[in-house]
Order: C-alpha cells, then structure tokens, then sequence
C-alpha cells in the first residue's frame, strides 16, 4: 500500500506491506540510519522517533498506523537548535553514548525536556526503563540531563528577554 | 557533532540478496524431510551438503557444525538458508518451509545429567584431602547454583558478504576477525589470502562477537559465492536472544572440613557446567571455574574436579568472560557460610585466611604487591561493615517467626576476588597478537591492529601521546581490514587493555630510540610472546595462570521489601586494584556500568531502583532513584593493568547473596534471586 | 539430508486497512465489516509479536484520527474520556481532574513511551487480560457507552466482558465513551508490583478507595489486578471493613487480614502461591497503614 509521511519534514510516499514496522519502513526505504531493532518489543528505545510531535517506538507502530504522520528522527532532531541544549552538557560532563545508543538516548532526553523544565531523577530513570545499553553511567547520564535542563532553561529565558 | 556510524543493518546497498536462516523447532531428532516453497528467480537455497569446505566452526581442537547435516543436537540449530532480493519474500518462504523430524530420542538436560553426557573433565588436587575428611568431625557443605543468563540487550549482528574478482570480502563487526578469515577459507575452501573481512567498530560486547561473527560470515560468504552477488545476513533480535550466547548454567557442590580448632583444614569441590550441545572453549571454562572456586584463601588440603556436561541446549560457553566469576560466587558465599556457622565476622574470617605476606594462589602463582588485606579493610571500613553486620545479626534474631510483619529486613554482605586476563591455556596464546605503530614525516602516528573495541583506542592514543609527547590529534588509530592490519589475536578477556596497550608502549618505545636517529616513517611491529610452561602448566594448573590480574572487593546492603518480597539496594561500595589506570573516569565510568550489569544478574533483572513499599505514605507515589554506589581505586601504576569488566560480576552476586540471606534468615546459595525464589526458599522454612 | 522439495508459491496476503474520518463512517465501516478488528494505537497487538514481521488481522479499521473518540469532557458529576484518547494525553489534560488512584495507575503504564500511543479504549478491550486501568474503573463503578450504527447503549464496565473473559460487543459495535462518576472517594490508593507490559504473568496490581469521614469508613472498596481474566474483589472483606472506625484496633487487624488470608487462599483463579502470598502481606499492610 501506498503511504504518505512528513519524515524531517519532507513529504515522503511509501510502498509497503500495511503490517511491516515503521522501523523497519524507515529503515530499508526511507534510509533512516539512525534507528536500532534490539528488542521488537518497545522497550529499548532504540526505534524512537517522534510521531505527531510525540515519542513513540517505531517497532510497535505498523507502516498502515503511519499514514500522514508527521515523524522527526535522530536525523530531524539534530538540524534543531534544541540539540545543543543537550550535546554541550554531553561535553561538559564527558558524556559519551555509544553509536548505538546514542540517538536513543538522545531523542528520550528530548522528550524529557520538553515534557519537565526541571526534570527530577524519578522522571529520568523512569524514561530511561527499558534502555539496557551499559556504555555510560547513570550517575553521569542523570547529571547530563539535569545539566540539559538547565541550559534548556537558560536559552529560553534569553529568547523570551 | 561527529557523523553517526552506520550499523549493518542500516547500510542499503543496491542489488543485495538478503538471507535469512531456517533452524531446527526441537532439541533433539533426525530431520527426516524438507520442504521448501518453489524459489523465484534469484533466490538461493543453502544446505550442509553445498558446503565445499568442512561444514565447521572450530575454535582451537574443538568445533561445531555450521548447518545441521541431518542429526539435529539443540532447538535452534541452523538447517539452512533462503536468500534471494527481497527481504519479506525471504521470510515468506522460510516461514512457509516445511521441515518434519524423528523426534523419539531422549533429551540431554543438566538437571540429572549421566556419564556419558560428561565430555571433558579437569582436576586440581593439592595435599591429603580424603585423610583430612576422615579426620574431622564437623564438615559444612553447599551447592551453589549459577543460572543461565540471556543478553539483556541485543546489538546487531550479521555479515555482509560478497565475491568479485577472486576475493571474498566480508563486511562484520567482530571481537576476532581472523577468526573469521581462517573460518571462512576453511568452509569455502578459498585461500586466507584472497579473503579480506573489514573489520567493522563495535562499542560494548558480551562477547557475542567472539565466535557468532565467524557463523554469519561463512553463511553469508557461502551464498555470496553460490550466488555471485552481494549478500546480507543479519540476526533478527529474537534470534540473537534465543540462540547466539548466554552464560551456561553451573552448579558446584563445596564440602569443608573443619577441625575441633574451627580451623579449615580441607576443601572438596566439583564443580558440573552446562555447555549445550557442542563444546567450545570447555577448556578454558572448566581451568577459570576451578581458579575461581579454589578461592585465594590459604587451605592447605584442596581437591576441585571440574565436568563439562553436553545437553541439548545451544552451546554455551564464553559470556563477558570464561566463568571465573561463577566459581567466585560459590567460594564467597560458601565462606561467608562458614563464618555464620562458626559465628564469626565474615571479615576477620577472610582476614585469618589471607597470607601477611607474597600471597599465593591456590595453583602456587606468587602474588607480588597486592593488596588484598588492603582491600578488604578499606572496603569494610568505608561501607561500616562490622557495625552493621552485628546489627543485623541481632535484628535477624529478633525478627524469627514475624516475617508476616512489615518490619525492617536488612542484611550485609562481603567479597573479595580476582580475574585475570588473558586466556590461561597458554597454546590459545600462541594466537598472533601482534600491534604496529608508524610515525610518519609529518609526525603523526599511526596504531595498527585487528583489535577494534572502541574502548581501549583512547588508552592507546594517551599512552603512545605519553611516550612520544605527541597530542592526541596526531595519533590516529587505523581502521581497516585483514589485509592491512596485523593479527591482534581475539579481543577477549581485556586483552585489548593488557596485552595490547603493553605492545602499543614497545611499539613506542622502539620508535622513540630510532626516531631523531633515523628518517621517517619509522615503522615498528611487536608481537606477544606467551610465557612457557614454567609460569603456567595448564594441565597440571599450576603457576602464575593469567598475564595480569585484577583485584576488587564489594560489599553489599540491602533491604528486603517484606510486602512484595523485592531485595532493595541500600548501598554498594567497592574497592579495586587493576594495576595501571588509564584513565579514571573512564575506569569509574565502567566499573559503575558493570556493577548495574551485575545487579541485573543476580536480581534477574528486577528492578534495582525501587525503595521499600513500607516505607512510602499510603497516598503517595513511588519515586524511584539509583542506589548509593562507591567506587574506590587502589592505583599501582607499577603492575599492568588487568581491566575491570568481569571484576563487578565476580564479586557483587556473591555480596548480594549474602546480604539478602542475612535480611531473610535463610542461606540462599544461587543467582539469581528474585521475589519468587525468595518466598519458595520462605515457604521451605 | 532429505528434501522433498515443494511445488506451491507463497500466496500473498496483506491485511485490509479501513480510515474512517469520524465516528458515522466507523459506524458504517463496522457494520458491513464485522469482522474487522478496531485498531486505535495497537500497543497490545504489536508488543505480543516475537518476529519481525507482525502477524495482524487480515481486516483492520484504524480508529486513531477520529476526533470524536479522543475527547475528554468533564461534569459536575462525571468524567467522560473517549475510547481512543492516548493515555499521555488524558494525564496531561485531566490532570487536575482524574481520580487519584486512575491517575497513579496510568502514570504506572510504562515504559513511558507507551503512554503516547496506548489508548484507554484499547487498554481496556485487551482479551482475555483485565489491565490495570480496568481493575480501577471497576471499582470506580465506570460505565461505557457502546455504539452501533443507529444505537447505543450505556453498559456498567463490568459487563464488557463474561465470566470467561470474554469481550460482550457484538460483532458491529464499538467501545466509544467511558464514563467515570465523580465519587466519595476522600482516599484511593494504587500500588502496583511488577509491570505487565515486561512480565505480564507476574505484575500484581491493587486498588483501594475508602470514603472515610470523622474516622470512620462510610464505604470501601478493594480490588486486586493480576493482568488474569477476571478482577478480584472480596466483597466479604468489604463489607466486614465498612462501618468500622479508624485506626483499627489489633484484634480487628488481625481478623480481617485472616479472612482475607482464608478468602484469597481459597480461590481457584490464576494466581500463583507468590501472588497469593503477596496479596495477603499487602492487606495486611494497609489495614495497619489505614489512617484517618
């Protein structure tokens, strides 16, 4: 079947079995690189995306569910002014994902700021359930986010000054 | 931001067939037909009888089939391949393949396995064990299970394979790619010199890598000759869960003798793993199980035999290392065991059984500058140990028969161990690790090597930057294939810390003398040598057996929630001695992320973060929060450092154990424990 | 090895997809497609499938662009949430409003990402598994408006499903509204051990409201969810507890965690000796904790 998409806010129209996964649809014939398949299950948040501006894992959706979604991924999300928010914090604390989790990570982040201004560490460690990736410590990965938030905080002060 | 690397699985290539395995729904049976669905044009099956080499996957003497010739040995075992242009088609036709068995034969479990299941078998005896048996009245035993343990997380893999002009070249992330290449020219029968494996980063491993690779590579390469095109092969993540690696189940029975001084005075051991259907590396798992049940304390009188069991499960064998950390645990909370029923503080028990001076190990290996009492002061003081020992054994004693009120259950438990790097059989290290280093005229620096873990490339650059007074912008570390990298040998075992930063500072230090001497580039190539049999005798396993060790020791308090039965964390602390540092954030950084890891095995992968439900108010909700954890590290920059990764698994389950027996009064002797296993051990008291 | 080889091409079969745009046109659809099955976010479907392609119902109506299933309004004396409202989202907007105790058991749904595409309809139709937002609107005394094309009916939550745990729409309705009555309740606790989305056969979920007034329990209510095929109350505990003055006196305590202990004992349904066990601490518990 024929799909439309807005991916990064492009339109796209796709051919595909109703039922193949969205991650795998993005994967094999949008060329979305930034996605990982660890578990089918979504619950490693390695598929996310935002899907009609919320976070969603692209394993659980079928390419029929996606018809005239509008979808950012890793790859949407880096061309944002947002993400510097969280990649200086990543440098200030030496923070460094791996590649595969890295987009994951990051995109979950995202979510979390814009959801919480000053996000408490029960409202991380509750987004990040599921994440299973042990590159990085979750001391260090709790600090980065708070520290995220807090330059969130700051750019947006400044820009409504 | 640096550009994003591309896995496998996401790199499109044009005209690539995709191939998918069909593997085998029983355990046990004789295939006895096959049907597949008509293949279209394009598609390609593969079976064992199209392999033109040996149908094996052999690591040092010992192998297993790469596609099941008929004789089917565990659930899961690969029959065959479908390849063909689009990937729904190829699993169309694998899920509409046919494949019927003879299934009346008797399953190999572990449970109650018999003789002839026993495929190998390894023993350490030392002084007069049987005598001093006979001597005693009082002897303490236990068995202590270590249950099998699936990846917690899955991470491509796969291979992509494809032949033109005469060479076989392989796309693949692997811990061991001329593995792959040696592997590959035996099941295709093409010569190692015409078959190049690019070796691909990988970032965090539980060494699924070592060997799976060298499957998804000869598979793939097999049909990229068959078929002349492009093919890629790529595990889905139920496959790798259910069929790639997962830490074997092992159970050891420990019997002390004490005498009427309270003195051990002799240890009988047998230790039985389960290695699924087909033996690999059984030898380097049964030699580590014993190092690490033999324990590094001082008895005298020691008798340890080890059995690798076949069953019908798929193979099991390397997993985040070769299974020294499961010998630990049973060493540790054995004799934490003893210290209860000899009514002794668990830690001046171990205090009485380490050596003041050169500790030896139990294989007679001399232990020069190390820590070990250190540790053990420092980690029990820091965490208050004694104090709260005592306590809870008070707390325990009042709280017999109540446990039907919610009250306060806490416990605290202690381990010390060490593991080692480097395989111990010393013919595995006769694999080439060798490393090469060029500075060239513009005086960068180039570091060569197979190994391509990310995690060890940033110690390479700071200690060559060291050496040379080069900035870390000059050094490069080179990526690339088996053609223009020397064989690193397998990065296993922290060998890429160990073995491989020491050639990175002789590769160094030998350009260091030529350069200013002689024109660049000045290239310079070091190889390991292993040490003889004099260091290390595997068969008779004594001497030094590992090229470097490393030192930790945890302790463990948690609180047991009495309503749902959950062991809380309260608060972890451990001390480390891993020779050199690096780097000790980067250290820090991994040894927190392996004591989660650890945490996660022997809870079951409970959740960690969760306080007592008690201890909240009725109305209010659950904030969880990570547990209070201290790292500390002992630095000796003098001895070469042993890595931290399989450290945290080695101490932590049994410090747990511990810690959870105290709280709940009831020994509990395996991992991992989890709400259920702790009310069934309540229900049986 | 054998190989009889094999003569048949796949055949090929994709599921048929129905868009309505609004509840009329789902009304039709549904009418002339009994057997289609409703798919609002599908995180129920999608998170049983093992393999990589999902094996779905050969006929589908997605339901998610509807705009008269996703609303949520509010009276002086009820809520009312559409059937195809995502869970984040009636959290976000119903904030203020929701009961506690359905507050606390939907921001329990995880992992988080779920919540922005589960549905209540969905979470609620899910066969042969009461969830946990069930367990809570049961006790809530939650009603359900279910339409067909040319009627609707209001159902008591209840009777959505029979004894067997089977779903009660007919072949050409569908679930559209919930209705929750703006209760008494002064206390509601939610507490949950385990999560059914990663271990369904484990997760143990309960469910207490209490109207307490000048210490003493006008009305209680308890339920206990184990993601099983039915709810469990004890109505004979219930009514042991109401009438009864806060805090209880030991000997109360005692006597109603023992007849809850004889009760959950004896049960036949599906609950392992562990979730028994727990259950019966859990009560134990809260008859202690219960304050004024």
């Amino acid at each position: 079947m024929k799909i439309n998409i807005n991916l990064n806010g492009k339109d796209l129209l796709l051919d595909s079995p109703p039922e193949t996964r969205l991650v795998d649809l993005l994967k094999s014939s949008a060329k979305v690189q930034s996605l990982r398949t660890s578990c089918y299950k979504g619950i490693c948040r390695g598929c996310s995306i935002f899907f009609n501006g919320d976070l969603v894992s692209s394993c659980l959706i079928p390419a029929f569910q996606a018809r005239d979604a509008e979808i950012i991924t890793f790859e949407g999300l880096k061309k944002l002014e947002e993400i510097n928010d969280i990649l200086r914090s990543f440098d200030d604390l030496e923070f460094d994902p791996c590649d595969f989790c890295r987009p994951g990570k990051i995109m979950t982040i995202h979510s979390i700021l814009e959801s919480y201004s000053d996000p408490e560490d029960y409202q991380i460690l509750e987004a990040f359930e599921g994440i299973n990736c042990s590159c990085t410590s979750k001391s260090t990965l709790l600090e980065s986010v708070k520290r995220s938030a807090q330059y969130r905080r700051r750019r947006r002060r400044a820009r409504n000054i | 931001m640096a550009k994003d690397y591309v896995f496998l699985d996401s790199v499109n290539i044009k005209n690539v067939l995709f191939a998918h395995i069909i593997r085998s729904s029983i355990p046990k049976g004789i295939i006895s037909s096959i049907k597949i669905p008509k293949l279209p044009k394009g598609f390609y099956c593969l079976r064992a009888e199209d392999i033109p080499g040996k149908n094996s996957i052999s690591v040092f003497s010992q192998g297993m089939p790469l596609l099941c010739d008929g004789n089917v040995n565990y659930e899961g075992e690969p029959i065959l391949v479908i390849c063909g242009p689009g990937e729904t088609d190829v699993l169309d036709i694998c899920n509409n393949t046919l494949i019927e068995y003879e299934t009346d034969y008797s399953i190999y479990s572990f449970e109650n396995f018999s003789r002839f299941q026993v495929l190998d078998e390894k023993k350490f005896t030392r002084g007069a064990v049987e005598s001093k048996f006979k001597e005693t009245d009082q002897v303490i035993e236990g068995e202590y299970t270590t249950r099998i343990q699936t990846l917690p997380i899955t991470y491509p893999l796969g291979a992509i394979a494809k032949y033109k002009n005469n060479i076989l070249e392989i796309d693949t992330a692997s811990q061991w790619p001329f593995h792959i290449q040696k592997t590959v020219s035996d099941i295709c029968n093409i010569p190692r010199k015409a078959i190049r494996v690019n070796i691909e980063p990988y970032h965090h491993t539980y060494d699924e890598k070592l060997l799976i690779p060298s499957i998804y590579s000869a598979l793939a390469s097999l049909l990229a000759v068959k078929s002349g095109k492009q093919i890629k092969i790529i595990a889905e993540p139920s496959e790798i869960l259910s069929y790639s690696i997962k830490r074997p189940e092992v159970r050891i029975y420990r019997k002390s003798a004490i005498n009427k001084n309270g003195k051990i005075v002799a240890e009988d051991i047998e230790i039985s793993v389960d290695i699924g259907a087909y033996p690999l590396f059984t030898d380097e798992l049964l030699s580590q199980l014993i190092l690490g049940a033999a324990s590094i304390y001082s008895i005298t009188n020691l008798r340890i035999k080890a059995l690798a069991i076949k069953t019908s499960s798929p193979p099991m064998n390397v997993f985040k290392g070769c299974g020294i950390g499961l010998g630990v645990f049973s060493a540790e909370t054995h004799f934490s065991r003893i210290s209860v029923h000899q009514k002794k503080n668990p830690v001046e028990l171990r205090l009485e059984y380490l050596s003041k001076k050169n500790q030896k190990l139990p294989s007679g290996g001399i232990l020069k500058q190390i820590s070990q009492r250190e540790l053990l002061n420092k980690v029990s003081y820091e965490s208050d140990f004694n104090r709260k020992y005592s306590a809870y054994e008070i707390l325990k004693k009042s709280q017999k028969g109540k446990l039907e009120d919610p009250v306060t259950l806490r416990g605290i438990g202690i381990a010390i161990a060490y593991t080692g790097n480097g395989f111990t059989r010393k013919r595995e290290q006769k694999e080439a690790y060798s490393m090469q280093v060029k500075l060239d005229q513009n005086d960068k620096l180039y570091i060569s090597s197979s190994s391509n873990g990310s995690a060890p490339g940033n110690i390479w650059k700071s200690t060559a930057g060291d050496i040379l007074g080069l900035e870390k912008e000059s050094i490069e570390i080179v990526k690339g294939d088996t053609f223009i990298l020397p064989n690193s040998g397998p990065s296993f075992l922290s060998n890429d810390l160990s073995i491989m930063t020491n050639l990175v500072e002789k590769c160094c230090i030998g350009i260091r003398k030529q350069r200013f001497k002689k024109p660049l580039p000045i290239i310079v190539k070091r190889s390991f040598k292993s040490p003889g049999d004099a260091v290390w005798n595997s068969e008779k396993l004594k001497g030094m057996p590992f090229n470097a060790l490393s030192w930790g020791a945890a302790v463990v308090e948690v609180e047991l929630d009495p309503i749902f039965m959950r062991p809380i964390i309260r608060g972890i602390w451990t001390v480390f001695d891993i020779g050199k540092i690096y780097n000790i954030k980067a250290a820090r950084s991994t040894a927190e992320s392996e004591i989660y890891e650890a945490l996660n095995w022997a809870t079951g992968g409970g959740e960690l973060f969760h306080r007592p439900i008690s201890s909240y108010n009725l109305d209010e909700i659950e904030k969880i929060k990570l547990p209070a954890i201290s790292i500390d590290f002992i630095n000796d920059s003098k001895r070469s450092s042993g890595g931290i990764s399989q450290l945290p698994d080695a101490i932590i389950p049994a410090a747990f154990v511990q810690a959870v027996s105290q709280a709940s009064g009831i020994y509990f002797d395996t991992i991992p424990i989890t709400p259920e296993i702790i009310f069934k051990y309540l229900e049986k008291k | 090895m054998p190989n009889t080889g094999g003569e048949e091409d796949v055949p090929e079969i994709y599921s048929h997809i129905f868009y309505p745009s609004n509840l009329n046109e789902l009304l039709s659809i549904k009418n002339k497609n009994p057997d289609a099955a409703i798919w609002s976010g599908g995180t129920g479907l999608m998170g049983k499938q093992k393999s990589k392609r999902p094996n779905l119902p050969i006929s589908i109506i997605q339901i998610s662009k509807i705009p008269e299933l996703k609303k949520i309004k509010r009276t002086e004396r009820f809520l009312e949430i559409g059937a195809g409202a995502v869970i984040n989202k009636i959290l976000n907007v119903g904030q203020h409003v929701l009961p506690t105790a359905l507050s606390q058991a939907m921001r329990l749904i995880k992992p988080t990402a779920i919540r922005n595409i589960a549905t209540l309809g969905g979470h609620l139709c899910v066969q042969e598994t009461r969830l946990n937002l069930f367990s809570v609107l049961s006790l809530m005394d939650s009603s359900l408006e279910i339409k067909k094309q040319g009627g609707s009916r209001w159902i008591q939550i209840n009777r959505l499903f029979n004894k067997n745990g089977e779903i009660q729409l007919k072949e050409n309705e569908i679930l559209t509204r919930i209705r929750i009555p703006f209760g008494k309740w002064n206390r509601e606790i939610f507490k949950s051990n385990g999560n059914p989305f990663f271990d369904m056969g484990k997760a143990l979920s309960f469910c207490i409201l209490a109207e307490i007034e000048k210490g003493i329990i006008n009305d209680f209510r308890m339920s206990i969810g184990n993601s099983g095929k039915h709810i469990i109350r004890n109505i004979e505990l219930e009514s042991l507890i109401i009438g009864k003055k806060l805090p209880f006196s030991s000997k109360e305590a005692s006597a109603i965690s023992q007849k809850h202990k004889e009760w959950i004992q004896s049960l036949t349904l599906e609950l392992t000796p562990f979730q028994r066990d727990q259950s019966i601490r859990f009560i134990y518990w809260i008859i202690k904790e219960l304050l004024p």
